[in-house]
């Protein structure tokens, strides 16, 4: 066997070997909530050029690269992890963006996602406590009471910064409340230019 | 030393301290809106030319790398030896700390003396898949820029990319910019196979031949 043929080999057994791990592979996540200004996600995902500019420049750290078993398409591409940490707005991210696939835009027009309450989870909802610390946290008075005292989420007020879900006192890996994209404004492009 | 690589040495540690001042400055709350942030990338003409491919649109965030490869064009492939962090960053290590000592005497093989050429064809051709379909704009893992600016993020794939990117120009001087960076062929090609003077000179003769 001459070298070129041990290396043809070597590289089908790698192959092989690997096969099994790559046809198992698929794309986990989809959803992901991007930055205050971020172009629509086709466009966005694809003029990110990963260089993670904006996730050095966000003072409360709370944009996070998509890792590579979650997304191959999106992987190092920033995306807000809410229970971790929540957005609050400052639009660091779209003033650094070299490319523009983040952009900075009139506060009026943020909107990340919406937050939505499981009430099955919720300490007021369930057992009647004293919390409320997701109306204390959010910072656009959009989660208000009832009559019996139980939170709920304005969705046409709620920015989806996540700072309600960061903040939500259930113990377990999800909180009480969760933000998704849902209702989320992205920057598109229209006769040449971007909205 | 001559005045000019003096010169060339003082600029490039002016980019070295500029590059890592605005890395720095970066991650300063709240962001300056006065300062050219992301000077380096915008710069970058190779991925000025990728995402206009991709976006099929030309914003004003990607002029500057049209600039810059006019520039070249004009004054010839001055961003590797002046400009480039990257590059400076990986002269002065050499100059202060590896000197002579490693260094292979044997030439780069040729095979691998064109990996850059292969390496920028992924990127353009990147881009047009990208463009068309589906598929995600993969050509960014090869900027120098990205790398470096993953490495300080400090994700440990990135560090030890830029750590082998640099310790190699002990073996081989400049082995990733000589072999391995797209930015680099990039340039190189637009500075000298389409150098405005050059192209001007063609036309000239295109046309005394004709008349």
């Amino acid at each position: 066997m001459n070298r070129k043929e041990f290396l043809i080999s070597l590289a089908g057994t790698i192959l092989t070997a690997a096969s099994p791990g790559l046809l198992r592979y698929k794309k986990k996540k989809t959803n992901f909530l991007r930055p205050p200004g971020s172009l629509e996600e086709n466009v966005f995902s694809k003029s990110c050029i990963r260089c993670g500019e904006c996730i050095r420049a966000c003072p409360a750290k709370c944009l996070k690269q998509v890792k590579i078993e979650e997304s191959f398409n999106d992987w190092l591409t920033p995306e807000i992890i809410p229970r971790q940490k929540g957005c609050i707005l400052c639009q660091n991210c779209g003033i650094v963006c070299p490319t523009g696939a983040i952009r900075k835009v009139n506060s009026e027009k943020i909107k990340i996602g919406t937050a939505r309450i499981f009430n099955d989870m919720c300490l007021v909802w369930t057992n009647q406590k004293e919390c409320l610390v997701c109306l204390e946290f959010c910072p656009a008075g959009a989660i208000y009471t009832d009559d019996k005292g139980r939170p709920i989420v304005n969705p046409e007020l709620c920015v989806g910064c996540g700072l309600c879900e960061q903040n939500c006192p259930v113990t377990s890996q999800d909180a009480a409340i969760r933000v998704s994209t849902k209702g989320e404004k992205r920057v598109h492009l229209k006769d040449g230019k971007y909205y | 030393m001559k005045k000019r690589q003096i010169l060339r040495r003082v600029v490039q540690a002016l980019s070295i301290f500029f590059f890592f001042y605005l890395l720095k400055k970066a991650t300063v709350y709240p962001v300056s809106t006065k300062l050219p942030l992301s000077f380096f990338f915008k710069i970058d003409g190779l991925l000025a030319f990728s995402v206009a491919i991709i976006t099929k649109t030309m914003s004003l965030f990607i002029l500057p790398g049209f600039v810059m490869i006019l520039l070249i064009m004009t004054f010839g492939n001055f961003f590797c030896t002046w400009i480039c962090p990257s590059g400076g960053i990986i002269d002065y290590l050499g100059f202060l700390f590896f000197r002579k000592r490693w260094k292979i005497s044997s030439p780069v093989p040729g095979k691998l003396r064109n990996a850059s050429s292969i390496i920028l064809m992924f990127v353009l051709i990147s881009a047009v898949v990208s463009s068309i379909s589906g598929i995600q704009f993969f050509g960014f893992v090869f900027d120098p820029f990205v790398i470096m600016h993953q490495a300080m993020i400090g994700t440990i794939l990135w560090l030890s990319v830029f750590l082998i990117i640099v310790l190699a120009s002990i073996f081989y001087p400049r082995l990733w910019c000589n072999c391995f960076c797209p930015l680099g062929k990039f340039y190189t090609i637009a500075g000298t196979r389409f150098k405005i003077k050059k192209l001007f000179v063609m036309l000239k003769n295109r046309r005394k031949t004709v008349s």
